[in-house]
């Protein structure tokens, strides 16, 4: 099972309270965002997209998605991104 | 230290436009550069005024984005000589500038359309978040 560092962003941070977290354990990333949701229940009421390694993965959070989600490996970086509303 | 070079602590310093034109001039065949300025508005809402804006990136990926967003305009856009993106970071108060935008173009109408496409790609795609913060000491993110 991987150890993964979990980066929050915007106002997913403020729910968190902290920006990042390490977390073991667990396997998959619907793996890890279940738990998180389970741990955080205010990030449900927010949209957001998830990255792997600095890298975008499509409709995470489309239940009727066929995706086959990349398993993290050891050390690897997910982030929550609620949408970018820079400039 | 930031880990990309196209973010700035704080509002982006004025100065750094007549830096980028002093820039362009080695490229003896750029007829045109196009400047955009994004910047912090006083907007009024729900009887609160913005007094400022903070700006939190992610910073690690950020080079990799704008990395594809210079692509996709260099493909779009072969008259493009150049392109500059920088963004600020942290507390950016009304009035001050937070974004500055640099293409360079052979001739003017495609600096004018890339400048645009630039713009807007960020927009969609550059990993920014921003909170606005009132002149009454709340705050939001929107």
């Amino acid at each position: 099972m991987a150890t993964v560092n979990v980066l929050y962003f915007g106002p997913i941070g403020d729910i968190t309270g902290t920006p990042r977290e390490t977390l073991s354990g667990l396997d998959t990333i619907p793996e890890i965002l279940h738990s998180l949701h389970l741990k955080y229940p205010a990030i449900n009421n927010i949209y957001y997209q998830v990255s792997l390694n600095r890298n975008l993965i499509s409709d995470i959070q489309n239940p009727k998605s066929d995706i086959r989600y990349p398993v993290p490996a050891d050390g690897d970086e997910i982030a929550l991104l609620p949408p970018f509303t820079g400039g | 230290m930031n880990p990309s070079g196209h973010l700035t602590e704080g509002p982006i310093p004025a100065g750094t436009i007549s830096e980028q034109i002093e820039k362009l001039s080695a490229d003896l065949n750029a007829g045109a550069a196009a400047f955009f300025v994004g910047r912090v508005r006083s907007d009024q809402t729900e009887g609160k005024t913005v007094a400022a804006i903070e700006y939190s990136a992610y910073a690690e990926m950020v080079d990799p984005v704008i990395q594809s967003i210079e692509d996709e305009l260099f493909t779009s856009f072969p008259d493009l000589h150049a392109v500059e993106i920088l963004h600020g970071t942290g507390l950016v108060k009304a009035g001050e500038s937070s974004l500055l935008v640099v293409v360079s173009a052979g001739h003017r109408t495609q600096a004018f359309r890339a400048l645009e496409k630039c713009v807007e790609l960020i927009k969609a795609n550059l990993p920014v978040w921003k909170k606005e913060h009132f002149t009454d000491g709340t705050s939001r993110w929107i």
